[in-house]
């Protein structure tokens, strides 16, 4: 084993983690404030795909795929709004108390409307849209061109997503209402409104994986099944409700897919991070950020 | 909107037949209480009177299950907590509801992120100056920058009743029990910011409160529940010498 190939899967690797981790962030920033899961969220990946595809194919042509993306993610969010306006929403109207099943049931009939909805509209085909860039380097390390790129729009993302959160009012209400519900309606501000907003930016950083992702995974009308996984994977391993913890094991399962398959054999890459999570699950059931539930 | 007949615009906050029921527990049982504007009022009882349960109702964390609450004439008892806090009615908790990890000064600032308030936020440079005016009132200004879970209990519950003062327009500010757990100085921070926003800003509040000696220096009113109902209202001297009240503290 030579080096080089070692330290282009360890690269590899870390370049599909952090983009896996931004499949679980979107999850769990939605967990932490509307707490709920969102079982769709591989939907919400796969329409950012077909609409990138669409847009670098028939509108944009394939050198303003960069265009392509940041609309997808605003398309996104405003379907997210939508979605949340009138088939999440009612679950908190009336008393404090919500009806947590609601979440669950509505989400995965979205699943199924959403993926049967593509293969109406587009058909069970897959499709390939251009390449975003052709392999580059990174010092001395080939790297696909289409990775890279999905790499540096994750990272730009990321930092976009850190700021708003960290420094706007926007951003102040987002995570009050993550630390305290209540304590946030009777400062004033409206509950709902913030949930709405948590759930559009959520699904929208999904779109933009699926979007990232497009040239790499392809478009289909399940493709999003695979992100959803993995996002559910990191979840276990980095702590459900903590953003660190999501970004940490997202490099970790990267990593551990892309080493398991250099040392060991390439056809079982799913089963190492199904490995990690079971042994993690094993010696750290809360996950690595993940805190303990306090029951009120 | 239904409107209070009695009202005669000194009177801030009305219930009227004020109900609420758990299953089988009465924990409010038909209160009627009229508050004036501008009055420090008490609230005292034993536990389990249902003392909480009507700051619950009048912010709008419980729904009535009966009964109405009007403010300023307004009936308020099916809006929304958010909605009561923009018409002005604010709150605090025993166990304080602050953001534990955001810092003191970012705690101040997140009721201005209401658009009921007309997005105060738009203004940022006044409203952080707000905030850290008021943080100096509370003698937390030396804190601002620390994140709210590493402060003491003590100066939690100030935090929490500081993030109140913000709210604008401010009318009436309910407190559970404020002095609970909060040693002497801060203690006496907490009475002395009582007693100016009632002075200089005329803000009307009910204090629920164990606290005789706080109640007697605060209060000029004091309502005494039992059961879910009001048994007495007068001065704490006055209360303190009616034979009901009496027997529900030693439980007769």
């Amino acid at each position: 084993m030579d080096s080089l190939l070692l330290s282009q899967y360890l690269i590899a690797g870390l370049v599909i983690g952090i983009i896996y981790a931004l499949m679980a962030i979107g999850i769990t920033f939605i967990y932490s404030i509307m707490k709920m899961i969102n079982w769709s969220m591989g939907e919400f990946y796969m329409m950012g795909s077909y609409l990138q595809y669409f847009l670098v194919v028939y509108i944009l042509g394939p050198h303003l795929w960069f265009v392509g993306i940041p609309i997808s993610m605003a398309v996104i969010f405003f379907v997210g709004l939508y979605i949340q306006r009138f088939l999440l929403k009612p679950m908190f109207v009336g008393e404090m108390e919500r009806k947590d099943e609601y979440a669950t049931v509505i989400t995965i009939a979205m699943m199924v409307f959403f993926r049967n909805l593509a293969v109406v509209l587009a058909g069970p085909n897959q499709f390939a849209p251009p390449d975003y860039a052709s392999p580059t380097y990174i010092g001395p390390l080939p790297v696909s061109g289409n990775r890279f790129v999905a790499l540096v729009g994750t990272l730009l993302i990321l930092g976009l997503f850190y700021l708003v959160v960290r420094n706007t009012w926007v951003g102040r209400a987002l995570r009050g209402s993550a630390q305290n519900r209540v304590g946030i309606q009777t400062a004033g501000v409206n509950v709902l409104r913030v949930d709405q907003i948590a759930f559009g930016i959520g699904v929208s950083l999904a779109a933009a994986a699926g979007a990232l992702l497009a040239p790499i995974f392809l478009v289909w009308p399940e493709n999003g099944a695979v992100a959803t996984m993995k996002g559910f994977e990191i979840i276990v391993i980095g702590g459900l409700g903590s953003i660190p913890g999501s970004l940490v094991a997202g490099l970790l399962l990267g990593l551990v897919e892309s080493m398991g398959s250099v040392l060991i054999s390439p056809s079982f890459k799913d089963v190492y991070g199904f490995g990690l999570v079971l042994f993690l699950l094993a010696i750290r059931p809360t996950g690595l950020f993940g805190e303990r539930q306090r029951v009120a | 909107m239904e409107t209070s007949l009695a009202d005669n615009g000194e009177r801030i906050l009305e219930t009227r037949d004020l109900t609420k029921t758990f299953g089988g527990l009465t924990a409010v049982n038909g209160l009627s209480l009229n508050i004036e504007r501008g009055e420090i009022r008490g609230i005292i009882g034993p536990n389990g009177s249902g003392k909480t349960t009507l700051i619950n109702l009048i912010s709008g964390i419980y729904r009535a299950s009966s009964g109405a609450i009007y403010l300023d004439g307004a009936r308020i008892d099916r809006l929304k907590p958010n909605v009561r806090t923009s018409m002005g009615i604010i709150r605090t908790f025993q166990i304080p509801k602050v953001f534990r990890n955001m810092t003191v000064l970012e705690n101040m600032l997140v009721p201005a992120f209401s658009d009921s308030q007309g997005d105060r936020y738009k203004y940022g440079r006044e409203v952080i100056q707000e905030a850290e005016d008021l943080l100096r009132f509370v003698q937390l200004y030396h804190m601002r920058d620390e994140l709210a879970k590493t402060l003491s209990g003590g100066q939690i519950m100030l935090l929490q009743i500081a993030r109140g003062f913000i709210v604008n327009p401010l009318k009436l500010y309910l407190m559970d029990e404020p002095f609970a757990g909060v040693n002497p100085q801060i203690k006496g921070v907490i009475m002395e910011s009582i007693k100016e926003m009632n002075r200089e800003k005329g803000v009307t509040f009910i204090i629920v409160s164990h606290e005789m000696p706080a109640i007697r220096r605060l209060c000029g009113r004091v309502s005494v529940m039992h059961e879910g109902r009001r048994i007495a209202e007068g001065s704490l001297e006055e209360v303190a010498n009616i034979p009901a009240v009496i027997d529900a503290y030693i439980g007769g």
